[in-house]
C-alpha cells in the first residue's frame, strides 16, 4: 500500500501533473459557480481536454474537475444565493444571510475549508477503504436502492417540525413535478398536456435556478433599498476576514460528523451529494443546541452541507475505482 | 391569510384534476402490473387529504371574522401588488420566457436587461445599454462559445440573420 501511495504522489506532484490539476480545479470551481452547468456537466464539458492525455493524467484531471465544481457551487449560493450545483442549495439557507450581514468573507472562508475537509477525508477512506466498500455498495439491490431514496425524502419530517404537513405537501408536489415527462419504464408521455416541451421533463437545474435566483432577483425589485446600500454605512462594516480558529473549533465536530456521513452516502449507489448535504444540514440542525440559529447566518449552517457535499465526491468515486479504472488503466491493444 | 386558502384550493383543484387526467390519457395497465399512471397517482391520494387536512387546520386556527376581513383585504392588496416593482418584475421574467424562442437570445437578454435595468432605477440610457450590450456579449460568449450550449437565434427570419451576423463576429474557439 505505500508503495501504491508514494508513486500517486510522484504522478500527482509531477510538475506536467500539477500544473495540470490546478487548471481542472480552476475549470472545475468556473463551471460549479456558473448555475446550470452541474458537477456531472462539469466532467461532460472537460472530457474533451482528455482526449489526449493517457489515463492516469485523464482520471487526476476528471476527478479534479468534478470535485472542485461541488465546491464552485457553494461560493454563489452564499454570495449570490444561486448554488452553482443542486448540492450547494443548503447552503444559501445560511450563507446568503452571513453575506448580506457583511460576513462574506468568514462565510466562503468556512466554505472552503469544510470542502478541502471533507474531500481530504473521503480520499483518505477511498484510499484505505475502496476495495472493501465497494464490495458492499456493489451488493445493493433494487430495494436497498427503494430505501435509500426513502431515507432522503424522510429529511423531510426534520425540515420544518412545526408544521409537518405542509413540508409533506411541499415535498409531494416536488414527487409529482418529477413524475411529468416520459415514462421512464413505459416510455409513455405522462402529465405533458400534449406540450412536446415537457416531454422531456422538467430539470433540476432551471427549478433551483427559479426557487432561489429568481425569487432573489424578484425580492431585490421590490426592496431598492438593498440595492441603494452599496457605499452606505452598512457596507462599510462588510469585510474578507476569514473565520478564526476558535470558529473553526467551534464546529470541529460538526466537520467530523458530516464527512463520515457524507462518505457513506456516497458510496450508497442512488444517493449523492445532494441528499448527502441536505441529510447533514438537516441531521447538525436536530443535533445542535441551538437549532433556530440555522437558516439565520450561522457558520454550523454552511460547515455541514459544504463538509456532507465534497466527502460524498469521495465516496462516490470509491464505487467506479477497481472495475472502471482498472480497464482504462490496461494498455490498449 | 387569505392567498394561503386560495393556494390551498387551486392546489387542491389542481391535483384532482391531475388525478383524473393521468388516468384518463396513460394507457390503461394490467391488474397484476403498475403501469406509467399509478405512481403519481398514488402521490396524489396522499397529496389530497393532506391538503384537505391543510385547509381544515386553516379553518381552525383563523377565526371566521378574521378570514372575512383578510379576504375584504384580498382585493385591493391585488391592486397594490400590480402597481408594484415586483409585479412589474414577474411580467418581464414571463415576457422574458416567452420572446426566447420566437426572437432568439441575443435580443431577448439585451432587451430583457434594459428593461429590467430601467425598472431597478437606472435611468443613464448610455450606461444602461452599454452595460446590456456587455453583458449580453459575455454571455453568450461563455455559454455558446465556450460551452457549446445551443442558444435560440429566433424564428424570424430578419432577427435570426442578425443573430447570426452578431455571431460571426465573435471569434470561436
Amino acid at each position: 500500500m505505500i508503495d501504491l501511495l508514494t508513486s500517486g504522489l510522484a504522478v500527482v506532484f509531477a510538475p506536467k501533473m500539477f500544473i495540470l490539476i490546478i487548471f481542472a480545479v480552476f475549470l472545475g470551481t468556473l463551471f460549479g459557480a456558473l448555475p446550470g452547468v452541474s458537477a456531472t456537466m462539469a466532467v461532460t464539458l472537460g472530457i474533451p481536454f482528455t482526449y489526449k492525455m493517457d489515463a492516469v493524467n485523464a482520471i487526476a484531471f476528471l476527478v479534479a474537475i468534478y470535485c472542485a465544481s461541488i465546491t464552485g457551487g457553494g461560493m454563489t449560493a452564499i454570495l449570490f444565493k444561486i448554488p452553482g450545483v443542486p448540492s450547494s442549495a443548503p447552503t444559501t439557507y445560511d450563507g446568503y444571510p452571513m453575506a448580506q450581514r457583511g460576513e462574506a468573507g468568514k462565510a466562503l472562508g468556512m466554505q472552503l475549508l469544510c470542502s478541502a475537509i471533507g474531500g481530504i477525508f473521503a480520499a483518505i477512506c477511498m484510499l484505505l477503504l475502496s476495495p472493501q466498500l465497494t464490495q458492499a455498495a456493489l451488493s445493493f439491490g433494487p430495494s436497498e436502492l427503494f430505501a435509500i431514496s426513502f431515507m432522503g425524502l424522510s429529511i423531510l419530517t426534520s425540515l420544518e417540525t412545526d408544521n409537518i404537513c405542509r413540508t409533506l405537501i411541499s415535498g409531494l408536489i416536488g414527487l409529482m413535478l418529477a413524475c411529468v415527462g416520459l415514462d421512464p419504464l413505459l416510455g409513455v408521455p405522462r402529465l405533458t398536456f400534449g406540450t412536446r416541451l415537457l416531454t422531456s421533463g422538467i430539470e433540476m437545474i432551471p427549478v433551483m435556478i427559479g426557487f432561489f435566483a429568481v425569487t432573489e432577483v424578484l425580492k431585490q425589485t421590490n426592496k431598492p433599498s438593498k440595492l441603494q446600500a452599496v457605499g452606505d454605512s452598512k457596507n462599510e462594516q462588510m469585510t474578507a476576514k476569514m473565520p478564526t480558529l476558535k470558529e473553526v473549533l467551534s464546529v470541529k465536530w460538526i466537520i467530523a460528523r458530516c464527512s463520515v456521513l457524507g462518505t457513506v452516502i456516497g458510496i450508497l449507489p442512488g444517493a449523492g451529494a445532494t441528499i448527502a448535504s441536505f441529510l447533514c444540514y438537516s441531521t447538525e440542525q436536530k443535533l445542535s443546541k441551538t437549532p433556530e440559529k440555522f437558516g439565520t447566518g450561522c457558520l454550523e449552517g454552511i460547515a455541514a452541507p459544504e463538509t456532507g457535499n465534497n466527502a460524498a465526491t469521495g465516496g462516490a468515486w470509491c464505487r467506479c475505482s477497481p472495475w472502471e479504472f482498472q480497464e482504462v488503466m490496461q494498455p490498449q491493444s | 391569510m387569505a392567498l394561503e386558502l386560495i393556494i390551498n384550493l387551486l392546489l387542491l383543484a389542481t391535483s384532482l384534476f391531475c388525478y383524473w387526467y393521468v388516468g384518463a390519457t396513460m394507457p390503461s395497465s394490467a391488474i397484476n402490473e403498475l403501469g406509467a399512471e399509478q405512481w403519481p397517482q398514488a402521490l396524489l391520494i396522499v397529496l389530497i387529504p393532506a391538503l384537505c387536512w391543510n385547509i381544515f387546520k386553516y379553518f381552525k386556527k383563523n377565526k371566521k371574522e378574521e378570514i372575512t376581513a383578510a379576504f375584504k383585504d384580498f382585493i385591493p392588496s391585488i391592486g397594490r401588488l400590480v402597481k408594484s416593482k415586483l409585479f412589474a418584475g414577474m411580467v418581464l421574467v414571463v415576457i422574458m420566457a416567452l420572446m426566447y424562442e420566437p426572437i432568439g437570445f441575443m435580443l431577448t437578454c439585451l432587451l430583457f436587461l434594459i428593461a429590467y435595468g430601467y425598472l431597478l432605477g437606472q435611468r443613464k440610457w448610455p450606461a444602461l445599454i452599454g452595460t446590456s450590450i456587455i453583458i449580453t456579449i459575455v454571455l453568450y460568449i461563455g455559454f455558446a462559445v465556450l460551452l457549446g450550449v445551443m442558444l435560440p437565434r429566433g424564428q424570424i427570419s430578419f432577427l435570426r440573420n442578425l443573430a447570426l451576423f452578431i455571431e460571426s463576429l465573435i471569434p470561436r474557439f
